[in-house]
């Protein structure tokens, strides 16, 4: 059960990655795109808006999930070292809670402004066209949402392993 | 408890969070929505975590930032870095200490294409270090020119540091970055002398190496890592002509930087990949940071610290009690965490006080970038130091690198005095540019 569980958090992790890839690509080929177009005289419209409203949105939030995966989200690391084995379980075990609390609050937050923008079709404010960004509210809903679930599965595999022999606290990668 | 107690009263509970290991952005965040919470009621701070991630995320601006990174990923997977250390050793390796003067130029123009000086330690630190000391040079000579490196390349652009300063201090990104490149070569400068005169004096310190490069060799080896400075120039030139805008120039950078691989034959698309995906994750991990760095400014903004402070630095009427407190808190953050952490973690602070002052935000960028940066080296604790104690590993004791970057760190004492003394090194370039 957990190991499926852990599998398809890992397949969603990775194609949430993927999206945000594709955001960071999509924006230079767009942007490299309209640098040519002003050369030659024809900008293409909207640049800056879908830039902003899609392609940034999606590179920060599409893979945060996966940068929880990778344990990578910044932190103190300092005192580490001089800590017994327990007392760092401890730690690692409260900073994770703080991290899930924080996360699940902002998928919360993020899920109201979306529902809410997504009933009003919620548009850029460009002068020369008229673009719904209302789909990229979802994307901070998404992301953080494959964070909570990253770190609940992490904090249950710390929860079922702490009776078994020195596994490294906060370096137990698992989900 | 008065809405100024409750500032100060959040600002000691963010740090202890850090120390317990919660994650920055997480601590920044949870300490932000508790403070707001008990100053407006709940629905104020929910209401400022729905919307003010989400607007300050969506943003043209900070669109330079993932350019910049992704010109770094594509320089570095493509092989547009390989060769910088072995030229490098070729044209300066006869100066006295001449591996060290290469390993510091070169980490300068590896960090030139890279986002993050401590990426720039951990890749570019495991060739020249263990080199040198084979050659037989002193280990806090070896290991100090390379942790040092860092406050070079924070401030040559493209610098992401600068960029986010930039955003947040509602400066213009263009002068901004412009602005880093004389300071960051009088860095440069400063160390070269430094390290040249240092082993003129002890010669014991950097065995000299005989080594035998034809012109033809050194230009071949110029010719393998010439597309990046080209490309570093093209980015600051159409910055600097207006011609761009910073995301523009980075845009089309990055898109020369794909077509020379290309014709070099050296794109895989594995490497597209993993530039793209590496952009991607250092994006959210950097921006997950952001996020609490915005919700934080909201909480203190709402317990008038930043005014606070601001009065009461206005009230000691000098920039100078500014300054000092700046080299102080930076020197102190420098041992947490790395160099764009500390800055999200102190601007909302510092830039209200700023400008109450009067000062001018372009200076105060260039400085609070190098201070970060020099913040990352000082002893007992400086977190390059350790990052590039892991990097090699067992040879050489904590205790020599720290010595080494103490000799750095005087370097840029005089570095950081001239900055303040003479603001005109960081304003004359954009003095030039166009309004």
């Amino acid at each position: 059960m957990r190991a499926r569980l852990q599998r398809l958090l890992r397949a969603a992790n990775g194609m949430t990655l993927g999206l945000g890839a594709i955001g960071a690509a999509a924006m230079m080929v767009h942007v490299t795109a309209d640098v040519a177009g002003k050369a030659i005289g024809m900008p293409v419209t909207g640049t800056l808006e879908i830039v902003s409203s899609y392609y940034m949105v999606a590179c920060i939030f599409l893979p945060l999930g996966w940068v929880q995966q990778q344990r990578s989200h910044l932190a103190v690391e300092l005192f580490a070292g001089s800590l017994s084995m327990q007392a760092n379980r401890i730690l690692a075990a409260f900073a994770d809670v703080a991290l899930l609390v924080f996360t699940a609050l902002l998928c919360a937050a993020a899920w109201s402004e979306a529902v809410e923008q997504t009933l009003v079709r919620e548009t850029s404010e460009a002068v020369a066209i008229r673009i719904e960004v209302w789909p990229s509210r979802w994307f901070p809903v998404v992301g953080a949402l494959c964070m909570s679930l990253t770190l609940l599965l992490q904090l249950a595999v710390r929860w079922t392993d702490r009776g078994d022999e020195p596994r490294s606290a906060g370096h137990g990668d698992c989900a | 408890m008065s809405n100024l107690a409750t500032g100060f009263a959040g600002i000691g509970v963010m740090l202890v969070l850090l120390f317990l290991r919660v994650p920055v952005g997480a601590a920044l965040g949870l300490v932000s929505l508790a403070g707001i919470a008990a100053m407006r009621g709940l629905g104020a701070a929910f209401g400022s975590l729905a919307t003010l991630p989400y607007q300050f995320s969506a943003n043209w601006t900070l669109s330079a930032v993932p350019m910049f990174l992704l010109l770094g990923a594509f320089a570095f997977h493509m092989g547009l870095t390989r060769g910088i250390y072995d030229a490098a050793i070729a044209w300066l390796g006869r100066l006295p200490g001449g591996m060290a003067v290469a390993s510091n130029w070169a980490c300068t123009l590896f960090g030139a294409a890279s986002g993050s000086s401590v990426a720039t330690t951990t890749a570019i630190g495991k060739i020249p270090i263990p080199e040198m000391l084979r050659l037989g040079y002193h280990p806090s000579l070896a290991t100090g020119a390379v942790a040092a490196a860092g406050t070079i390349d924070a401030l040559i652009p493209p610098s992401i540091a600068l960029v986010i300063y930039g955003w947040y201090a509602e400066a213009p990104i263009d002068r901004l970055l412009i602005a880093g490149i004389l300071p960051g070569l009088l860095t440069a400068c400063v160390f070269t002398a430094f390290i040249v005169g240092l082993c003129a004096w002890r010669p014991e310190f950097a065995p000299r190496v005989t080594l035998r490069f034809t012109v033809r060799e050194r230009v071949m080896l110029l010719s393998d890592v010439w597309p990046l400075p080209v490309l570093v120039l093209g980015v600051i030139g159409a910055i600097w002509s207006g011609a761009a805008t910073a995301t523009e120039a980075a845009a089309v950078g990055t898109a020369g930087a794909l077509l020379i691989a290309a014709l070099r034959r050296a794109v895989s698309l594995n490497a597209v990949k993993e530039s793209f995906t590496d952009t991607a994750g250092s994006m959210a991990a950097l921006f997950f940071v952001v996020v609490g760095a915005v919700l934080f400014t909201r909480f203190l903004a709402l317990s008038g610290v930043p005014a606070f402070l601001a009065a009461e630095f206005s009230a000691l009427g000098s920039k100078w009690a500014v300054i000092a407190a700046m080299v102080v808190v930076y020197l102190v953050l420098g041992m947490l965490l790395d160099p764009i952490g500390v800055m999200l973690l102190t601007l909302p602070i510092l830039i209200p006080v700023c400008r109450a002052l009067g000062l001018d935000l372009l200076w105060i960028g260039v400085l609070v970038v190098k201070l970060v940066e020099v913040g990352m080296l000082t002893p007992p604790v400086g977190f390059h130091c350790f990052v590039l104690k892991a990097v090699v590993g067992p040879d050489v004791p904590l205790s020599m690198i720290f010595k080494g970057a103490l000799w750095f760190i005087a370097a840029d004492a005089v570095v950081i005095a001239a900055l303040i003394a003479f603001p005109q090194i960081s304003l004359f370039l954009p003095g030039l540019m166009e309004k």
